[in-house]
């Protein structure tokens, strides 16, 4: 550099820039430098300072994350070395190691060494695999502790033929997950593989439970293809769903089965059609009128090469989303009891009925089958669902002559029950036969 | 000679290989290439050090000096350094910008090692050094229209012993301030070259 510069430049370099050069020696050194501790145990360190720079030991101090370290933990070693005594060490409070730093008294770093305070990896746990579409092997698992290690721990996939010597080493990892593993090709089928999870951090090495399986027992598919819904004709409880069978296994010897799962649209909760076999195509029934329904459909290649044993689920298609059609499409045919059994109207009402059967005579064709009717008529001759609030002219009754006043009218709210009628003005009822 | 034979911007030849106007817009491109850097080192400083944990990430964390073989600290008075002339500072420039991708990449190696889960951390070191090897790339060409030489290539004096944990923290400290207080430099130049060669 300084032989190659115009001289101009050579003297600016000198008032304005400065080349910091390693020092010839570290102004101090730390001992050890970046042990790897267990949680709980102890460590004595030592901070030696250079006698160039005419510090003495009284004047150093130490911190641990930035934290000033207690005197009563310090020890004079000799006139250039100070020690400091740990207890007890807490786990590392980041994987790139604690900082155990000796300052001069004005405050400034002469040296630094990192602790790696943690526990042994235990060892990783539920490896569970599957293949899609026997091409390929994707394992994952879990790790064995439950807490922290506090240490970096580093986990290798491991496999090899169950007869034959070599081990092979998985090279794609976090492909489903943080604990996963892809192994792409040159899988065989028909014989058992060994697989297992090395965990490995700086105090040690765990090692899993070497699980045994033949590609063929994993297998699953790609969800069903082509998953449509649609309605049946005017049918205002039924959807049906379509799908064809994955492509991918179209070659192999399978026989597939599949399950539906659906939901209403603003309900988390899903049902699931477990019994839909063999075939590509399914009616859902007892759906709600006039409701957005969202299906998905899976597949399980169940019997592959003509073994008897399920394989494994695939993932659910992407959710179609198809609507019932609306009751009040469908002339007549409307059965009030169907879908409005449970209105809270309906139920008071019901009860009104029951009273007023009791405590009026002469009300006895009273029921809540009179309010059924009515409904069926409304439907009938305004041709929507709900009337509620307007007054349809009324009905004949039979109940009059019997000194009844019949049903209390097409309210749309229910009211409570008029007193009984010994005590009652209430007009109508009892009328005939207590008045005079 | 410090002339890179394909370059076809000879600082042998006349500084007209490029007309005013284009040398006008590689300026302008430049310049908007350092508030890029100036916006990114300090994200990648702040970045580095919460990784390193406490004394790093503290606010006043003063390091002491260290060695940052063949980085030049940029710690000129301002004054001094707006008294150069434009060659001059186009020429500290590049020679840090020339050293600056190598180092970052060494910092993103160690830091592969002592934080291995920090891929975001990873990402900025790797796209800082990116940018570096395309700020001096511009500088390189700006400097042949301007007929500046150019300083020599950085020595790879970058092997060197493997370091404990404390110093490989250190030094990556280093570098990334030093990258900042060099996209803050490099800004105020381009700046000035700017005003100097208006579009």
């Amino acid at each position: 550099y300084p032989a190659g510069r115009p001289d101009h430049i050579r003297d600016c370099s000198l008032m304005f820039f400065f080349f910091v050069f390693f020092f010839a020696a570290d102004p101090a050194v730390i001992s050890p430098q970046d042990p790897t501790l267990v949680i709980g145990s102890s460590l004595t360190a030592t901070c030696s300072v250079n006698s160039d720079l005419h510090l003495k030991a009284e004047d150093l101090y130490w911190t641990l994350n930035g934290r000033r370290l207690p005197p009563e933990s310090y020890k004079v070693l000799n006139g250039t070395t100070l020690s400091v005594a740990l207890a007890n060490l807490n786990g590392s409070r980041q994987q790139s190691g604690d900082n155990l730093v000796c300052h001069s008294r004005d405050g400034s770093i002469l040296a630094g060494s990192c602790l790696y305070v943690g526990l042994p990896p235990e060892k990783p746990v539920n490896i569970t695999c599957w293949s899609k579409n026997m091409k390929d092997l994707t394992c994952k698992w879990a790790p064995g502790t439950e807490g922290e290690t506090y240490l970096h721990t580093n986990y290798t996939l491991k496999y090899k033929l169950r007869w034959y010597g070599r081990d092979n080493t998985c090279q794609e990892y976090r492909t489903a997950g943080q604990y996963s593993c892809h192994i792409p090709k040159d899988l065989a089928l028909f014989t058992p593989y060994e697989i297992w999870v090395e965990a490995s951090n700086r105090l040690g090495v765990a090692v899993s439970e070497v699980v045994m399986l033949d590609i063929l027992d994993v297998v699953t598919t790609d969800p069903p293809a082509d998953v449509t819904v649609s309605r049946v004709g005017d049918l205002e409880d039924q959807l049906s769903v379509r799908w064809s069978s994955p492509p991918a296994l179209k070659d192999f010897l399978f026989q597939a089965k599949y399950q539906i799962q659906y939901r209403v649209e603003d309900s988390a909760e899903w049902k699931v059609v477990d019994d839909v076999g063999n075939q590509t195509s399914c009616r859902l029934a007892g759906l709600r009128p006039g409701t957005v329904y969202f299906v998905q459909v899976r597949c399980n290649p169940f019997g592959i090469y003509g073994s008897k044993k399920a394989g494994i689920w695939s993932d659910w298609s992407n959710p179609t989303a198809a609507s019932t059609p609306r009751s009040d499409r469908v002339p007549g045919v409307c059965d009030p009891k169907s879908g409005e059994q449970n209105t809270t109207l309906r139920r008071e009402l019901k009860q009104f009925f029951g009273w007023v059967k009791k405590h009026a005579y002469g009300c006895s064709n009273l029921s809540i089958k009179l309010y059924d009717q009515w409904r069926v008529w409304l439907q009938k001759s305004h041709k929507t669902r709900n009337q509620v609030g307007k007054d349809p002219s009324p009905i004949p009754y039979r109940g009059r002559r019997a000194g009844s006043s019949g049903p209390s009218g097409p309210g749309g709210t229910a009211r409570t029950p008029p007193p009984p009628p010994t005590h009652s003005s209430a007009a109508g009822i009892g009328r005939n036969r207590l008045g005079r | 000679s410090p002339v890179d034979p394909a370059n076809l911007l000879s600082p042998a030849a006349s500084s007209s290989s490029l007309s005013q106007q284009e040398v006008a817009t590689k300026i302008k491109q430049t310049h908007s290439l350092t508030v890029l850097l100036k916006h990114c080192s300090e994200q990648l400083l702040a970045e580095y050090v919460r990784h390193q944990g406490e004394p790093f990430s503290s606010p006043d964390f003063q390091p002491p000096a260290m060695a940052v073989p063949g980085l030049p600290s940029p710690s000129v008075p301002p004054e001094a350094w707006l008294a150069l002339s434009d060659g001059k500072r186009l020429w500290h420039l590049a020679a840090a910008y020339a050293a600056l991708p190598g180092l970052l990449g060494s910092v993103r190696r160690q830091q592969a090692e002592l934080n291995p889960l920090a891929s975001e951390l990873h990402r900025q070191l790797e796209a800082a050094a990116r940018q570096c090897r395309g700020l001096a790339g511009n500088l390189e060409r700006i400097m042949g229209a301007l007929g500046v030489t150019g300083p020599p290539p950085p020595s790879s004096s970058l092997g060197g012993p493997t370091t404990g944990a404390f110093l490989a923290k250190l030094g990556g400290y280093h570098v990334c301030r030093l990258h900042r207080d060099w996209a803050m430099r490099s800004h105020e130049a381009l700046g000035l070259l700017r005003t100097k060669y208006p579009l």
